[in-house]
């Protein structure tokens, strides 16, 4: 018999009509986006454009900054989430802290103008500290936009998130080995090295990724906070191309440019560390005591460290709500155009997160069965859409359907499309890790009990997977909610969502109602959010037994 | 059975009637235009009056943006009119070929402090750019644009970029009718002064309300809007020497306007006095027609010279001078 | 009877294995070894995870070679994780058997009877986190006996159990498999299994 180096694989294989489902989701997104930048250049000659005549020198300047703006920020964020979520961790048993960061989470999911706002409320030369300093004999906080600034947010923005998942790694430390690091006396450091570290580093590569694509498109904060042309990203750039030049082929290019940018690093990524994003959903098990625990020294720390993520973080929500919470609001809600709105918002964001949630099931099926090829044609198919912008997108697909479908039902369609492919790559990184664990502990067991298809989903993955579904659902309303990309090229009164009011009630003198808008936007995003991650739970429970 | 047939059969008749309502005019703007505070809902009624039609004002985000919009449809597009561009964009708009002549006769019509002839375009309101500061907080008003750009460096001044925003462009033309070839030796001594260049005008005006600036590039007529509404006189807009560059904005009709006989109406309607006497008090404008101007404005200040650059000179350098700004600025 | 005719597997086309037994109904085979001479492999193949190279495997006659794992007569009950961990004992006896079999009060009747001959009376309504180890092997073998599945195969299925446990779990086997004339296929590496039950073993060895 020739011996033969290839290992034969005769492996049962688990599959279903979800496979061949998910590879033509998976096509189709990558078919979609590419199609809708490729549209831009239909629109307005090449000529015209000036591409060939462009100083590409600028380009480049600007493709650079944003890079490294971007890179630095994720770096940041890491260096700061870390710390943060080992002290959490350490003292979650007794202080509860784990709790708290879904506070810090909300800056993640506000509209990001809403964020900012908040931000300028607390470090604005008006603002918190500001009057604080001049109380106390100091003087008023210098203006702080600038890279500084856009940094800054950018971390406290972005640092929640990998604050989420550092949480429930650590909570995933099979309890034997706490036990054992207790029982050897095992210090913070070594625990850090032996227990803590190993399983953290896997999911370094994919968040440093995540936030890196969420900075590099970075947009209304690099406006509102960055403080002149010198502070600027490719996006903002597409997007006066877009919006005020309507220079579509150049919006397109430079699209291509950052799409092809974050690519790579990506790639890059990917190959330093096998890109699988852990699940970002809350985990229930409790830390157990260690050795050091009491130490004075380390209470102190871990409080300041807590005490002051926490400040900078969930400032900016303190502040939108302060500034919110006055008589306007019932004025605010009283507004037919505010009921309309509600109701538009509402809908979109249940539909998107209906939509985003179950295609990210679907995928995330379907990618447990494929090989190493077409798990990382899938990985891609998902991330581009964080690298291709919202109005780009939105934009293209006008162009296309344009002709086609009549203009003034196109506009919500544009919306409820754009917004659910935008939370798409979220719902999608936080289902296919544990789908994928599930898959491993179930596949021989179900197979040999004839649990198969929808039967098996149905009755045993579902609710096992609740807790995922139910925070993916939550947080692609919630993006939904605060989108403002879209709908501000087609937004009209006769189709108006919650942002696209808010945005009008600013731009019209009115600063007190707006302000009360933003807390209501903010107070609604919540309870989406709450209520997707509850209802999540119903799905959890056992029914009786004749059900099965 | 018998009554749910009888029902149809008054339901069919009725159809007819219901079918045979009045045409729909469709009117792109912006939305401060077509809130229930600005001129739309009353310019709404009185045109309604005269038309036998249904006016509609469709609400876009900006002024720039209805351009885009319109573009954007291409002659797919439901728009009968367009109303909100300003004459930098004129030419630009022109250029495309999207608008057609309005056929109606500006002549002795107009109130503007400039000539206005065009056949594509009809004007209905016009005002200056200034800096607006709060009198009972800055003592050391700048009265000239040369004393602004010469001013100590801890006077601290939002202003807005002038490739997404209107005012943004009219402080870079301005600083172009003021200082010429020396424009980018002035934007370098502005520079420091700048606390931030905000995406539209809103988001500088309501920081500079908020105390992050003492002055913000805004409108002659803001400080109205607070006497009239708010009821206070502390904001005042900084008159200088040199003269305020004016804006002028401008409506104009479609080529493939649904309801183009309603369209040319309502164009020759603009300079009535049924749309221009809402304006003041309502879009904190000045009229371009011959309408009464209100009371408050003359407190405003009013310019010696009015500043103002042909379209097409505007449309031919707009990249070049924005260029120009941007490397001036980030240094 | 289960036959198992010159069922070979390889590996990477160096390492192969080779497999001839017998098992009538009634009777339990204790196949034993040291680790890495393929016992979990042959039961993978019974089953149907993974495909032979060549040879047969056939039960009273019938091939079931073609079979995929879920047609074929087959139980199988794993070291660990056998439950799912959401559902009741019951429930998790329940999900194991045919779709078309209807759930009336008289199969739960049974399932309970089942229950207390394994003495696991009172524990239907628990979920797997709420008993020990071996109760929870003892409600995979409950649920073995509920699926009346004619062969049984069982991967180490009590070795992580301690001695005592463990001869509880061997009674109850011997219990299910004489109730139901099942032939069973018992991995084990611990030899006093073979002694205690005092059944056939088929030793494995590598060559």
């Amino acid at each position: 018999m020739a011996i033969c180096n290839r290992q034969i694989d005769t492996t049962f294989k688990v599959s279903g009509s979800y496979v061949p489902i998910g590879i033509s989701i998976a096509t189709g997104l990558i078919l979609v986006a590419i199609a809708a930048i490729l549209a831009l250049f239909l629109v307005g000659s090449v000529v015209e454009s000036n591409i060939l005549s462009t100083a590409w020198s600028e380009v480049w300047r600007v493709a650079t900054f944003t890079f490294w703006q971007a890179l630095l920020s994720a770096i940041l964020s890491l260096l700061v989430a870390l710390p943060v979520a080992r002290s959490c961790w350490r003292r979650s048993l007794k202080w509860h802290s784990n709790k708290l960061i879904f506070l810090s989470f909300l800056t993640v999911v506000m509209p990001t103008t809403v964020a900012v706002s908040g931000l300028l409320g607390i470090w604005g030369q008006n603002g918190f500290v500001s009057v604080l300093l001049q109380l106390t004999g100091g003087a008023r906080l210098a203006p702080i936009y600038g890279l500084g600034a856009v940094l800054l947010a950018h971390v406290f923005f972005n640092a929640p998130l990998m604050l989420r998942v550092f949480m429930s790694m650590l909570s995933a430390i099979p309890s034997p080995q706490w036990r054992l690091a207790a029982q050897w006396g095992l210090s913070d450091w070594q625990r850090f090295i032996l227990l803590e570290w190993p399983v953290l580093k896997q999911a370094i590569p994919g968040l440093l990724a995540l936030v890196f694509l969420l900075c590099f498109t970075s947009f209304s904060l690099i406006l509102m906070l960055g403080g002149g042309p010198a502070v600027t990203t490719l996006e903002v750039n597409i997007y006066t191309a877009l919006r005020f030049d309507f220079n579509l082929p150049m919006a397109a290019l430079l699209s291509l440019v950052q799409l092809t940018i974050c690519a790579l690093v990506v790639v890059l990524l990917a190959h330093l560390n096998g890109i699988t994003m852990p699940g970002i959903a809350p985990s229930p098990v409790v830390r157990l005591a260690q050795v050091g625990d009491d130490a004075v020294g380390g209470k102190l720390f871990d409080a300041a460290l807590i005490a002051g993520f926490l400040l900078l973080a969930v400032a900016p929500v303190l502040a939108v709500l302060f500034r919110g919470a006055t008589i306007n609001m019932f004025t605010v809600l009283a507004w037919p155009a505010f009921h309309r709105a509600l109701i538009t918002s509402i809908f979109i964001a249940i539909m998107s997160a209906m939509l985003a949630t179950s295609i990210a099931v679907v995928m995330a099926a379907a990618r447990v069965r494929l090989g190493r090829a077409g798990q990382w044609v899938f990985d891609l198919a998902v991330s581009l859409y964080l690298a291709v912008s919202a109005i780009v997108l939105g934009t293209g697909v006008f162009i296309l359907l344009r002709g086609v479908v009549d203009i003034f039902l196109i506009a919500p369609i544009l919306v409820l499309l754009t917004n659910m492919l935008i939370a798409l790559p979220f719902a999608y990184h936080v289902i296919q890790g544990k789908l994928a664990m599930l898959a491993k502990a179930h596949d021989k067991l179900c197979t040999s009990l004839n649990l198969r298809g929808w039967r098996r989903f149905r009755l045993v993955t579902l609710p096992a997977l609740a807790p995922e579904l139910g925070f993916a659902a939550g947080l692609s309303a919630a993006l939904s909610l605060g989108d403002l990309t879209v709908i501000a090229l087609f937004g009209s009164q006769h189709f108006q969502t919650l942002p696209w009011l808010l945005y009008q009630t600013m731009a019209r003198y009115r600063a007190d109602d707006a302000a009360a808008l933003a807390l209501i936007l903010l107070l609604l995003t919540i309870s989406l959010f709450v209520t997707f991650a509850s209802g999540a739970k119903y799905l959890q429970r056992s029914r009786s037994n004749a059900a099965y | 059975m018998k009554n749910i047939l009888s029902l149809c059969v008054l339901a069919l008749i009725a159809l007819p009637a219901v079918a045979a309502t009045k045409p729909i005019l469709t009117v792109y703007t912006y939305d401060s235009f077509a809130s229930e505070w600005g001129p739309g809902p009353a310019i709404e009624k009185s045109f309604e009056e005269i038309c036998a039609c249904d006016l509609q004002f469709i609400a876009l985000d900006s002024s720039i943006g209805i351009l885009g919009r319109v573009q954007l449809e291409g002659v797919s597009s439901k728009a009968d009119i367009v109303l909100g561009l300003d004459t930098n964009l004129m030419a630009t708009a022109a250029k495309t070929g999207l608008f057609a002549s309005h056929g109606t006769s500006l002549s002795g019509r107009t109130a503007l402090p400039i000539s206005f002839e065009d056949n594509v375009f009809v004007p209905f309101d016009w005002g200056y750019f200034a800096f607006v500061y709060d009198s009972t907080k800055l003592n050391n008003v700048p009265t000239s644009f040369d004393a602004l750009v010469n001013a100590p460096d801890d006077l601290r001044i939002i202003i807005q970029d002038p490739r997404t925003a209107t005012p943004g462009l009219g402080l870079l033309l301005w600083m172009k009718s003021v200082y010429g070839e020396e424009a980018d030796q002035a934007w370098s001594k502005l520079a420091p002064k700048i606390v931030t260049v905000t995406k539209g005008w809103w988001d500088s005006y309501s920081m500079f309300l908020e105390g992050e600036a003492d002055m913000v590039l805004s409108y002659s007529t803001s400080p109205a809007y607070h006497i009239v509404v708010d009821g206070t006189d502390k904001y005042k807009a900084a008159a200088f020497s040199e003269g305020h560059y004016m804006q002028v904005e401008v409506a104009a009709m479609l080529q493939s306007a649904p309801q183009p006989a309603l369209a040319r109406e309502f164009m020759n309607f603009i300079l009535e006095d049924g749309f221009q006497s809402v304006i003041p008090t309502t879009n904190w404008m000045y009229p371009a027609g011959k309408a009464a101007i209100p009371e408050v404005f003359s407190t405003l200040i009013r310019p010696l010279k009015s500043l103002n650059f042909s379209p097409e000179k505007v449309a031919a350098n707009k990249s070049a001078w924005v260029a120009e700004w941007q490397s001036a600025i980030a240094k | 009877m289960l036959h198992i005719e010159h069922l070979t597997f390889c590996w990477n086309k160096t390492q192969c294995f080779t497999y001839n037994l017998r098992v009538a109904r009634g009777e339990i085979l204790a196949v034993q070894g040291p680790s890495g001479v393929g016992k979990t492999t042959l039961l993978e193949l019974t089953a149907g995870f993974q495909t032979p190279v060549s040879g047969k495997i056939t039960w009273d006659g019938d091939d079931l070679s073609s079979l995929p794992p879920w047609k074929r007569p087959i139980t199988t009950v794993f070291q660990s994780d056998n439950l799912f961990a959401h559902l009741s004992c019951v429930d998790n006896v329940l999900i194991g058997l045919d779709v078309k079999i209807a759930r009336t009060p008289q199969l739960l009747e049974q399932i309970n009877s089942c229950f207390d001959v394994l003495s696991l009376g009172g524990l239907q309504t628990r979920l797997p986190s709420e008993i020990s180890g071996g109760q929870q092997q003892r409600v995979a073998l409950a649920r073995a006996l509920m699926r009346a599945r004619p062969i049984l195969l069982l991967d180490e299925s009590f070795s992580a159990l301690d001695w005592d446990m463990r001869k509880e779990c061997f009674d109850a086997l011997q219990t299910v498999i004489e109730e139901q004339g099942m032939a069973a296929l018992l991995v084990s590496h611990d030899t006093r299994d073979a002694a205690y039950l005092g059944c056939r073993t088929l030793q494995l060895t590598s060559s």
